[in-house]
């Protein structure tokens, strides 16, 4: 079996889908089996659950999953105590449940290079300056991380001279940007930030100045999801549109992931697809009978890692939906299955007498 | 801030305004007055009659409580034990705090008051539903005649963004308050000032389960058992278990082996009237289900195991009685607690202190009786047998609302 580490030597892309298939299932079987012999939970799951087996699985698709709201229920690690080096939340805003995530050490490093070698397909070698579309306040609590400082920090190490955008207050900085941007006049700058912060607090805000900055040639990383795009109407496409007509780069890279798969993200590539690379694959699957739906359909989103060593993540079912496109034959030339995510599941809505009157009605 | 009165008069109107408005205030209506009940009942014929009420049942539901004969009937019970020596006065301006989601039961409640001559305030949530603007627009209607025009004086039906201002400044003028939203709302509006006479009636989060007798269900020939599961099956699934009302644990109480041959029989009987009634999970439900069927099965004390694909099927999950007061499973979306019980006596330990409803079947009159007289804590307020989990009655959460919503004059 061809480990992580020399894995990461390769380009992430480079494998057709069979050849991919053959090698992840042999991590993906470790890890079922890693998992099955230290998490109580997960073990008891594999057993009471008549179409999961621990041992028995020969292909990518019978890796047992779990619905990964179950992170929001449960403690679920496969660690002891003493091994947690990290504990990653998701943000949970909305509802107060927030999903935990055990990391050791051996996990978090592979999350950090698993990263490493999917941006390096896309930025290079070389460290550009960056613009980070947030505030440094975000990053202060180091002890628990949430998944936007995590994501922050996993970020800056691919790139150099690190402006933050944002104040405490979420106002741009656009005094400390134009003195940014003329200490490297005409350079490649690489830009990220959450999807929903860029659009609000950048480009609306030179929307609002009538200004436009020309950064030509440089790159945008974005990502976080689309619910709160989604509810103004704002599509894929209208952000891009948006970031051209604002900031002149036509570089912008989408990409979907999640805390509880840190690191084995999924990067849009210039067609507008989603790429799954050599560390994890995705599967959709039908809501009703989560059997796997063919290429072309629109189902339930079902994620797969080789990195989560230290918790049962390997294999999750999203609550988001998508659709694969293709596999393998992509115009951008990367191998193996790429697609879009098409939404959220709507949230359960509480009916009845005994409702949420405390949830903020306002809009 | 604005506030937007939805009927009988749409129209924006400031505090100022209402206040000055409410000052004026007479109350001259009497309780059970002719005319608030011919009002109810014309607006029980037109609720009826609307198109939408056949794919509504919560509509002709409503619009069936509403008729004339069974506000008689409210008139007559209350009468029956009211004392020769009081006499009976509204109490003056009722606020009432809607619940959010799609639910008629406030405007059950409005009804009441509106019998007791109160004159009432009703706040409904902004994110109004289709269910909820046809009542307010036959309300609108009816109000627009001439005989009925002292509702326009005296009832108003508003919205407005959630404003702790706004919120005081009603709280200030009720006389009563009818708190409906559960725990977090009853919390919010226990911290505004009232006047220090002002009474609350608040209705915090409850649950409610069912208990079948193994042995009686076990005796029904299959058409009976499928009648009183499909009983079951309205109770639980008319608003997708999320009622207060409805049942989300059921309990079977028999001998061991009772108790196993029921339920499996009643999972069967209730999988068959969910494909009579052509019933399956939406995507959101199938999804929570699954978290439900997973979350169990990682705690493993339970005897069989589970098919995740079962978006069309009811499932039921054993719980263990010693753990059941323990147990934070969310039973929603064809999720139900399973529990065996020997005893109907069981149930007292087990009881938690929000229990509203029991909804039964199989126990006689005399059981529940004694069940009732020997329950040991402050819970459980409605017992009510299979189907009729939802209906509202003038005693709710251990309230005599009508009792509550009129003023006793004591004339020696």
């Amino acid at each position: 079996m061809l480990s992580v580490q020399e894995l990461l030597t390769r380009d992430p892309y480079e494998l057709g889908q069979k050849e991919k298939e053959s090698l992840i299932l042999e991590h993906l079987c470790a890890l079922t089996k890693r998992h099955f012999d230290n998490s109580v939970e997960y073990q008891n799951i594999l057993e009471s659950i008549d179409y999961f087996s621990a041992t028995n699985i020969s292909t990518v698709e019978e890796v047992p999953y779990l619905p990964v709201s179950l992170f929001k229920e449960l403690n679920l690690k496969s660690i002891k105590e003493e091994d947690i080096f990290k504990t990653l939340t998701s943000s949970g805003t909305t509802s107060q449940m927030v999903s935990k995530i055990f990391l050791d050490k051996e996990t978090a490093s592979l999350q950090t290079k698993t990263l490493a070698a999917i941006m390096k397909s896309y930025l290079g070698n070389t460290r550009n300056p960056m613009i980070i579309v947030d505030c440094k306040s975000i990053l202060k609590d180091s002890k628990i991380f949430s998944a936007r400082g995590a994501g922050i920090l996993g970020m800056a190490t691919f790139g150099r001279n690190h402006f933050y955008l944002l104040n405490d207050d979420m106002t741009p900085d656009f005094k400390g940007l134009e003195e940014f941007l003329e200490k490297f006049p005409y350079q490649k700058i690489f830009i990220f930030g959450f999807t929903f912060m860029i659009w609000l607090h950048f480009l609306k805000e030179l929307n609002k100045n009538n200004q436009t900055l020309d950064l030509k040639n440089s790159i945008i990383f974005h990502g976080g999801g689309w619910k709160k795009l989604e509810h103004l109407g704002i599509s894929n496409q209208l952000f891009k549109d948006e970031i051209e007509k604002c900031l002149n780069i036509e570089n912008v890279h989408n990409f979907y992931g999640m805390v509880e798969q840190v690191g084995s993200i999924y990067v849009e590539c210039e067609e507008g697809y989603l790429h799954a690379p050599v560390f994890s694959d995705i599967i959709i699957r039908d809501f009703k009978t989560w059997k796997v739906l063919p290429i072309g359909s629109h189902g339930v989103v079902q994620t797969l890692s080789i990195i989560p060593l230290s918790y049962p993540g390997h294999s999750l079912l999203t609550e988001d939906m998508g659709i694969i496109h293709g596999v393998d034959d992509c115009k951008c030339g990367k191998k193996g299955k790429y697609f879009t995510i098409s939404g959220r599941i709507p949230k359960v809505e509480v009916r009845g007498c005994s409702d949420t009157y405390t949830e903020s009605e306002a809009p | 801030m604005n506030i937007q009165i939805l009927a009988p008069t749409q129209k924006a109107i400031t505090q100022t305004k209402f206040k000055e408005y409410f000052e004026d205030s007479l109350f001259q209506i009497i309780p059970f007055e002719q005319k608030l009940l011919n009002y109810l009942s014309s607006l029980s014929s037109h609720l009826i009659k609307r198109k939408e009420s056949k794919l509504m049942p919560e509509l002709m539901a409503l619009g069936f409580w509403l008729r004339r004969s069974n506000l008689e009937k409210i008139k007559k019970e209350f009468f029956l034990h009211a004392k020769k020596s009081v006499i009976n006065k509204p109490r003056g301006v009722v606020f009432h705090i809607a619940p959010k989601n799609v639910d008629t039961i406030f405007i059950y409640s409005w009804a009441l008051s509106f019998l007791s001559g109160n004159h009432n305030i009703v706040r409904i949530s902004s994110s109004g539903s289709s269910l909820i603007s046809i009542i307010l627009d036959e309300i609108s209607a009816l109000a627009d005649t001439q005989e009925y025009d002292f509702i326009n004086q005296t009832q108003s039906f508003l919205t407005y963004a959630r404003n702790d201002d706004i919120n005081s400044f009603f709280s200030q003028i009720a006389n009563v308050r009818m708190i409906w939203g559960g725990d977090e709302t009853v919390s919010i509006f226990k911290q505004l000032k009232t006047k220090p006479n002002t009474k609350d009636i608040c209705f915090a989060n409850k649950e409610s389960i069912a208990c079948i007798k193994s042995s009686a269900y076990l005796k029904l020939d299959e058409e009976r058992s499928l009648k009183v599961t499909e009983d079951f099956y309205n109770d639980s699934y008319w608003f997708d278990q999320m009622a207060c009302s409805s049942p989300k644990f059921i309990f079977f109480m028999g001998s061991k082996k009772e108790n196993i041959l029921c339920s499996s029989l009643f999972e069967k009987s209730l999988n068959r009237v969910l494909k009579k009634k052509d019933h399956y999970e939406d995507i959101t439900a199938s999804v929570s289900k699954l978290k439900n069927i997973f979350l169990a099965a990682s705690k493993k004390n339970y005897l069989k195991s589970y098919d995740p694909a079962s978006y069309d099927k009811a499932t039921f999950i054993d719980i263990n009685p010693e753990e059941f007061l323990n147990s934070t499973m969310k039973c929603q979306s064809g999720t139900f607690g399973k529990v065996f019980i020997e005893d109907i006596f069981d149930l007292d330990y087990v009881l938690k202190d929000n229990f509203q409803t029991l909804v039964y079947f199989g126990f006689s009159h005399s059981e529940l009786e004694e069940f009732i007289h020997s329950n040991t804590k402050t819970s459980i307020d409605r017992v009510v047998p299979f189907g009729q989990a939802l209906n509202f009655d003038k005693t709710w959460d251990g309230h005599d609302l009508m009792n509550e919503l009129v003023r006793h004059v004591n004339l020696i």
